[in-house]
């Protein structure tokens, strides 16, 4: 069979249509698909381990922080933590000349690897002693957080003071596995 | 002619210009002997060196490789420096028709006389080269004015042995043959390069040779004998001379190789006004030593070490413009296909390789993130707990911070006062704290403020002052109330506070 010209220039670019498109359906499309899948999950990859050594370098950072809390009084044992921080309290309040009128412990409950034991304290007494006894709270080196505070004046107008406080200690009891040293 | 040819030959022409040598020697051809120019380049090429080298015994131009050993040594002794040889081989040698050809182009001109040689030459001798010189364009016809005019050439053809001893000569002489051409051409050119219609004739002691130049283009070009003896010589000399010149045309330059000849004399008995040549004039300067009075038998030599400076050569066998068209033994299209398809190959092949490339180092990344899993793990347990723990860590009062602020905000009217402040963790949700409540930001607290004051005037008085203190923000009346009978108004405010990270308390 004779062609044209014509005809061999259409016949050429047929197949190479036709040859184009099978090398893009079998070797461009998947080729560039499984490169940037590769791509994004090198990406994924790299960010991860840019993470991890952050995490691994903020843990050298805390294991400081964690043997001066350790130091300060984080008790093991629950009964001991809740007596170290009632103690605390009510000393506290004696030496800011406030009054204690009420402490009871409100809950206990399972934080992470931690008990969280919340007390509610009620004091009375002058602006400055409460001044104070804020103050000996708020840098216990013992584990301790003012969650709450409540100030009234009775009579109104006085400075004749009625503060309840809701705060709350800790205590990482020895048996719980998550609870040790790294 | 468009425009990539014209760049191509532009390129051409300049990479030529680069690579032509800046020293040449010219070396003309004889039977017993071949004469030896020196030339150095510069704005007028400079002649260093002139010396005839005649052939040792037993050695002709047909033994190229101990003639070229011999020639080598030759140069080196008389100090040639040149690594290029131009060289020119006597008329004898050549087969010379002229040829009128109609106007055209060069590739067509090529081909024209490419096809008239082979009708031409090949019947005579086998195995010859062929080469051309334009000549002087014809004469118009008169009265036929619009009639373009035929081409003149010389065709000119030697055998392929020839060309290849003067190539190999010069190989075993050490020396880079750039050309091979015909002497009488080369004198021919630079007597006549002025543009003037003369003869030009070459005599020597083996034979002369002449040849009619139209400026540098030469119409005619004829092997003579040898001067001596002076009669048949001037007999044949007269004869061509007859045969080549118009009525114009009667001036003759003789460079006199064989010695002796009387230029006057000459002319007298041509009836032509004949002249000596001078080497001068062939647009060089001179600085070898003084040869006596022989210098102008140097003339062929000279000159095609000029012409080797100047780069063209009007013929040049070595290099023939009508040697048949090397065929491809692949077609150029096939050629083209195939260098793309090898660079879309290497291509591919590099894709391939890089792909492989990353997904090593994603495998070496992946691997790094498994082994490192556990200690991930453990430093993550351990941040977290830390930093849980860490919120019951003294040493940020942050309450009694929020208490000094308030009381500075409030200045002391004596109308207002305060009946009740409550503060609370602002992330604090429950009565207990959680991990998993929100935990912004420790330092930050809400608070609820209620009291009493003389009137709204003052209430709003005390919003402001609260709004305008560092740390207290979404400052909200959230309401009040006026008691007539006490004349008091009671209110209430909310506010969250951030506690500035650096706090002095007490």
């Amino acid at each position: 069979m004779v062609l044209s010209k014509r005809e061999k220039y259409a016949g050429i670019g047929a197949i190479a249509a036709v040859a184009l498109l099978l090398l893009d359906q079998f070797v461009l499309s998947p080729y560039f698909d499984q490169l940037d899948t590769v791509s994004q999950a090198t990406d994924k990859a790299v960010r991860q381990i840019s993470d991890n050594a952050d995490l691994v370098a903020k843990q050298i950072k805390l294991e400081k922080v964690w043997t001066e809390m350790q130091n300060g009084g984080l008790q093991v044992d629950e009964s001991k933590a809740d007596s170290q921080a009632q103690l605390a309290m009510l000393q506290w309040a004696q030496r800011a000349n406030m009054v204690v009128t009420a402490l009871k412990t409100e809950h206990v409950a399972q934080e992470k690897a931690f008990e969280v034991l919340s007390y509610d304290i009620t004091v009375t007494g002058s602006t400055p002693g409460l001044a104070r006894l804020i103050w000996a709270f708020e840098t216990a080196t013992i584990p301790l957080r003012v969650n709450e505070i409540q100030i009234s004046s009775r009579p109104e107008n006085t400075d004749n003071l009625t503060v309840r406080m809701n705060v709350s200690t800790l205590s990482l009891p020895e048996t719980n596995p998550a609870g040790g040293n790294p | 002619m468009n425009i990539v040819e014209e760049w191509r030959n532009q390129i051409t022409e300049k990479t030529q210009e680069l690579l032509r040598p800046k020293k040449v020697i010219g070396l003309a051809l004889g039977e017993r002997s071949l004469l030896a120019a020196e030339a150095v380049a510069g704005p007028r090429p400079q002649i260093t060196r002139l010396e005839e080298f005649v052939y040792p015994p037993g050695l002709t131009a047909a033994q190229p490789g101990e003639l070229g050993a011999a020639l080598g040594a030759f140069l080196k002794s008389r100090g040639f420096t040149a690594k290029a040889a131009i060289v020119g081989i006597p008329v004898r040698w050549l087969l010379v028709r002229r040829k009128e050809v109609p106007p055209s182009d060069q590739a067509t001109l090529i081909d024209l006389l490419r096809l008239q040689a082979e009708a031409e030459f090949s019947t005579e001798i086998k195995d010859l080269v062929y080469d051309f010189v334009a000549g002087p364009d014809a004469p118009e016809e008169p009265g036929n004015a619009e009639k373009i005019p035929e081409k003149s050439v010389l065709l000119m053809g030697t055998q392929k042995k020839h060309v290849e001893s003067a190539a190999a000569m010069c190989k075993a002489a050490h020396l880079k043959p750039i050309a091979v051409t015909a002497s009488a051409l080369a004198v021919g050119e630079a007597t006549a390069a002025s543009g003037a219609e003369m003869m030009v004739l070459s005599a020597g002691p083996a034979g002369s040779e002449l040849s009619m130049q139209n400026g540098p283009s030469p119409s005619a070009i004829r092997h003579l004998r040898a001067p001596d003896p002076q009669a048949p010589f001037l007999s044949e000399l007269r004869r061509a001379v007859s045969t080549m010149t118009g009525p114009g045309r009667r001036d003759l330059v003789l460079w006199d190789g064989a010695g002796g000849m009387d230029a006057g004399a000459l002319g007298e008995q041509l009836g032509l006004r004949v002249r000596g040549g001078q080497l001068a004039e062939l647009g060089v300067e001179i600085t070898a030593a003084d040869r006596n009075g022989e210098a102008p038998k140097f003339a062929a030599a000279v000159a095609l070490a000029r012409s080797g400076l100047h780069g063209k050569q009007t013929v040049d066998f070595l290099h023939s413009r009508l040697s048949a068209p090397k065929q491809l033994p692949i077609p150029r299209w096939a050629m083209i296909a195939a260098a793309a398809a090898l660079v879309v190959l290497l291509y591919a092949f590099w894709c391939y390789v890089d792909l492989g490339h990353k997904e090593d180092a994603l495998a070496l990344y992946q691997t790094k993130i498994e082994t490192s899993k556990d200690q991930v793990a453990a430093a993550q347990a351990f941040v977290s707990k830390v930093s849980f723990a860490q919120n019951w860590h003294g040493g940020q009062p942050r309450y009694l911070a929020c208490l000094r602020d308030l009381t500075a905000a409030v200045s002391d009217d004596g109308d207002t006062y305060a009946t009740t402040l409550s503060l609370r963790e602002a992330t604090h949700t429950a009565s207990i704290p959680s991990a998993k409540a929100p935990t912004t930001d420790l330092r930050a607290l809400t608070g609820q403020r209620a009291g009493r004051s003389s009137d709204q005037q003052r209430v709003l008085s005390v919003v402001d002052r609260i709004k305008r203190t560092a740390g207290f923000s979404e400052v909200t009346l959230l309401g009040t109330q006026n008691s007539p009978r006490e004349r008091e108004v009671t209110f209430s405010i909310s506010f969250t506070y951030v506690a500035p990270t650096a706090t002095s308390g007490g």
